[in-house]
């Protein structure tokens, strides 16, 4: 059998996953907050002699040493999708007068208290619950220093984020940053999980708030697209030659024992 | 591969919804105060396939770790209560709510319904009453023989009888603490739920709510510009979405054809 088949076999598995990543992105390309997803690839190198035998060599082959290094056993190799990483640049900002519409500007995520636990966010489409407090668009609570936030309609938050009634400042938005954001989890909701210890979360510094703004997605999609064509048809040149080999073992096994009269 | 053609599925499906959401402002674009609504997108859950932060193989640390995502789906359609443009009419039963509040009604099975429509009219027992025929809330009724109506700044209705001017009853006007989370309920009325909280009534003008202007309505708050580039890129986000199923089905086909 022809190992080399496999080694196309995992290109056509890699690009499978591009697609599954570039669809999500495109789907998600008017919500909110989102940001686009890239896929990162790694070489599997091959590992000679830890699983496989040397091959033997053909009998009237005569290894010379001094020039060859001799035969490995695996010499094929893989590729496989070794990340996804997220791009965290600015979305563009969308002007809605809304005053419950807050835009995040520089690095920094929003504060939410849900059943589940703390969740992370950059989609500032907010609401006022049932009970008053500023909460995202399922109802849960978004933090401020001190806690929730108690609002009515008409408040404002200026760019430092400090929530005001009435001209006078009653709480400030906690935005947070972290060490390392790529850690973050995507948990869907737009939401984030920082897997992380408590001290790893930073206040952030250099974040401003717009009020009245929306950040768009930051999904590309002309990149996107391109990136779809190249997986498409990777995937296609992969399937072609995953076929070559395929006719190339069926010529092996079926032309060279055919016995003739 | 079965995976993308879904997730591409539930973006056009939120993108749908996003043109119907459109389609309602652009319909109701001269319907006297109107709020438009906005529909509002998240994403679904992730897959994951290595959590970032894993140690590797060979005893690394993974940079950045494998979630693929499912898509998107519609959060929620927000009104946006935002103050609609000022319309002159010099009729004078009309009345706007110039800020916050909204103006009271009775449906005849007893349930309040809140209105920013100041479209109002005398039913046959000289009733303020709403476009419909229900009572504006606390009803006022407008003495036979009576002139010169005229209604101030804070809701006080006065009319000249005999020359004499008189005051018959007081507009109110209720707020909310989350008027997003009322219910429309068609002909321009809403009705509270437990999101919207219950209603504050007050004086026009006083503790936030807006005051009364006569003889002016409210007009829709609907931008046609805003909602035409909405749309296109509404229908720009449906097209691309649909590209991928059409990808995702020809890469099927081509492993289909591989033997």
């Amino acid at each position: 059998m022809l190992k080399s088949i496999y080694t196309p076999m995992s290109g056509a598995l890699a690009q499978e996953k591009v697609m599954d990543i570039i669809a999500n992105n495109l789907a998600n390309i008017n919500t909110v907050g989102y940001k686009s997803e890239n896929v990162t690839f790694k070489v599997l190198e091959p590992e000679p002699d830890k699983y496989y035998k040397d091959p033997l060599p053909p009998a009237n082959y005569k290894v010379d040493f001094e020039k060859f290094m001799p035969l490995k056993g695996n010499e094929i190799n893989y590729v496989e999708v070794s990340g996804v990483e997220r791009d965290v640049s600015q979305g563009p900002a969308q002007k809605t007068d809304n005053p419950l519409d807050l835009m995040i500007e520089g690095k920094g995520y929003f504060a939410v208290n849900t059943p589940d636990g703390m969740r992370y966010s950059r989609d500032g489409s907010l609401s006022l619950n049932q009970d008053g407090l500023i909460s995202d668009k399922f109802g849960n609570p978004v933090l401020g220093e001190k806690g929730v936030i108690l609002a009515r309609d008409g408040f404002q938050v200026n760019a430092r984020g400090e929530v005001l009634m009435d001209g006078k400042i009653t709480d400030r938005l906690k935005l947070v940053t972290f060490g390392e954001d790529r850690n973050l989890e995507k948990v869907g909701n737009n939401h984030y999980f920082w897997p992380g210890s408590e001290d790893q979360v930073l206040p952030a510094g250099e974040a401003r708030v717009k009020q009245g703004f929306l950040e768009g997605s930051n999904v590309n999609p002309i990149k996107n697209l391109t990136s779809m064509i190249i997986a498409h048809r990777s995937y296609e040149a992969y399937q072609k030659s995953i076929k070559n080999m395929d006719s190339m073992m069926e010529k092996s096994s079926n032309l060279i024992g055919v016995v003739r009269a | 591969m079965i995976r993308s053609l879904y997730t591409a599925s539930t973006g056009m499906e939120a993108q749908q919804t996003n043109i119907d959401t459109i389609a309602n402002n652009l319909a109701n674009v001269n319907t006297s105060a109107f709020k438009r609504s906005r529909a509002n997108f998240h994403d679904l859950l992730y897959q994951n396939i290595k959590a970032p932060g894993q140690s590797s193989s060979t005893g690394t640390v993974v940079p950045s770790g494998i979630q693929i995502g499912s898509g998107s789906k519609l959060s929620s359609v927000d009104k946006m209560f935002t103050q609609g443009a000022i319309q002159v009419t010099n009729n004078e039963l009309d009345m706007m709510v110039e800020g916050q509040g909204f103006f009271r009604a009775q449906r005849d099975d007893g349930t309040t319904l809140y209105t920013r429509d100041g479209h109002f009219s005398k039913d046959d027992t000289g009733r303020i009453v709403t476009a419909d025929g229900y009572p504006v809330l606390p009803e006022i009724t407008i003495p036979s023989g009576a002139d010169s109506f005229n209604v101030g700044h804070d809701g006080i209705v006065t009319v000249k009888i005999a020359g004499e001017t008189q005051e018959i009853g007081q507009v109110q006007v209720a707020n909310f603490l989350n008027p997003a989370g009322l219910v429309s309920t068609g002909g321009n009325y809403y009705v509270t739920s437990r999101a919207s909280g219950e209603a504050i009534v007050g004086v026009p003008g006083q503790n936030g709510l807006g005051r009364i202007a006569q003889a002016q309505l409210e007009s829709s708050n609907v931008n046609i510009v805003e909602e035409m580039v909405n749309m296109i890129t509404g229908q720009r986000a449906y097209e691309i979405n649909s590209k991928v199923i059409q990808t995702g089905d020809q890469m099927l086909q081509t492993t289909n054809n591989m033997r």
